[in-house]
C-alpha cells in the first residue's frame, strides 16, 4: 500500500491508516454522519430523507448507518432558536460523532459479542446436558 | 560541500518519497447538460481524507477503478486475475448510463440539495481489499441488485464539477439500472445514454 499511501498524502494531504477504524465520521461535503462496522464493500439502502442503512456486499445484513442533514438542521432550526454562530457547528458535530460511535459500537460490535456468547452458552448447555427451567427465556 | 550533494537527509528522503507519487487522473464523465460532451471532473479531498484516515481501502479502490478508471495503485495488481481477462475496460465514470440532478434531502442549507448531480453506473467489477502477501486488491463481481452512484457538485455554469462522494446503492426493482425509488429521491433525470 506504499504507492497508494504516497499518492494520498501527496495529492490529497491524506494519511492512510494501516488498519480499519470503526468510528463515526462526518462528511461536510455530503452533510452526513456515517458509521460503518466492516472493512468491506457495502451497499447503501436509503430509508428516507434522514436515514440510510449501510448493508453488507450481499445485502443480507445491516453493517452501518448514515444520518443526513445535520448542517441543514443546525442552520435552519437550531441556529435561529439558540442564537448560535457558524463556529458552534464543529464542536456540536464532534459530540455527535462520539455519540454515534458509541451507538454504532452498541448496535454492531456488542451485538456480535452478545450473539456469539449466547451461541456458546447454548452449545455448552447442549454438550453438558444442562436442564434449563421451562420458564427461562433465552434471546436467540 | 561536494559530498553534501550526495547525502540525502531523512527529512529530504521523506519529502522525496511524497513527491514521487503517481497522481490519480481526473475522472472523465459525460457533461450533465451538454449532450455528447465529456467533462474532466476534480476529486474533492474531504471524502478521500476521511476514507483514508478510517482505513476504508475498498472505498479508495472504488475511487481509483470505478470513478477514475485506473487500477488500484497497489503492488502486483492483476495477480489474482492472472488467469482471467485483465486488465478490463469496465472502470471509470465515463461508463455511467444516467445522471440525476438534486438529491431531495436536508443538505447543508435550503436549496443546496438541488446542486448535487448523481452519476449512476453499473460496472461489472469492483476491487476488494484482500489481506494477501502478494496483492491486496482483488477484482470481484459488482454487488448484485446494486448500482454505483457518484455524487458531483457543479458550479453555477456547469463548467466545473467536483466528485464529493460515492457509494453502491440498492437498485430499483422495476428499473434495475436506476437507484431504488429514483422517481422520488431525485429532482430530475438530466441525461441518459442512448
Amino acid at each position: 500500500m506504499d504507492n497508494l499511501a504516497k499518492r494520498l498524502e501527496g495529492q490529497f494531504g491524506a494519511t492512510l491508516s494501516d488498519h480499519f477504524v470503526k468510528k463515526a465520521s462526518y462528511n461536510h461535503s455530503m452533510d452526513c454522519l456515517e458509521y460503518v462496522s466492516v472493512n468491506d464493500i457495502t451497499v447503501s439502502d436509503r430509508i428516507d430523507d434522514f436515514l440510510t442503512l449501510i448493508k453488507s456486499y450481499d445485502q443480507s445484513e445491516v453493517v452501518g448507518f448514515k444520518l443526513k442533514g445535520f448542517r441543514y438542521i443546525f442552520k435552519e432550526i437550531i441556529q435561529p432558536i439558540c442564537q448560535l454562530d457558524d463556529e458552534d457547528f464543529n464542536p456540536l458535530i464532534d459530540v455527535m460523532k462520539n455519540l454515534f460511535t458509541r451507538v454504532g459500537d452498541d448496535a454492531f460490535v456488542d451485538k456480535e459479542k452478545r450473539t456469539s456468547a449466547y451461541r456458546l452458552a447454548i452449545e455448552i448447555t447442549k454438550r453438558d446436558c444442562v436442564n434449563l427451567p421451562d420458564n427461562l427465556n433465552i434471546a436467540a | 560541500m561536494l559530498l553534501r550533494k550526495y547525502i540525502v537527509t531523512p527529512s529530504e528522503r521523506s519529502k522525496e518519497n511524497i513527491l514521487s507519487f503517481k497522481e490519480l487522473p481526473p475522472p472523465l464523465a459525460p457533461h450533465p447538460k451538454r449532450h455528447g460532451e465529456l467533462i474532466l471532473l476534480s476529486i474533492g479531498g474531504e471524502r478521500v481524507r476521511e476514507t483514508a484516515g478510517l482505513g476504508r481501502y475498498n472505498s479508495l479502490f472504488e475511487l481509483d477503478y470505478n470513478i477514475c478508471g485506473v487500477l488500484p495503485d497497489v503492488n502486483n495488481i492483476g495477480y489474482h486475475e492472472r488467469e482471467d481477462n485483465f486488465p478490463d475496460s469496465w472502470g471509470g465514470l465515463k461508463h455511467c448510463h444516467v445522471i440525476f440532478k438534486g438529491i431531495k434531502r436536508p443538505f447543508q442549507e435550503k436549496g443546496l440539495d438541488g446542486s448535487v448531480y448523481v452519476y449512476v453506473a453499473s460496472p461489472r467489477y469492483v476491487y476488494k481489499y484482500e489481506p494477501h502477501m502478494v496483492c491486496v486488491a482483488k477484482r470481484i463481481k459488482a454487488p448484485l441488485n446494486a448500482v454505483f452512484a457518484t455524487y458531483v457538485k457543479f458550479d453555477h455554469n456547469l463548467d466545473n464539477g467536483e466528485v464529493i462522494s460515492w457509494e453502491w446503492v440498492v437498485a430499483d426493482k422495476e428499473q434495475p439500472q436506476y437507484p431504488e425509488n429514483y422517481a422520488n429521491r431525485y429532482d430530475e433525470k438530466v441525461w441518459e445514454n442512448g
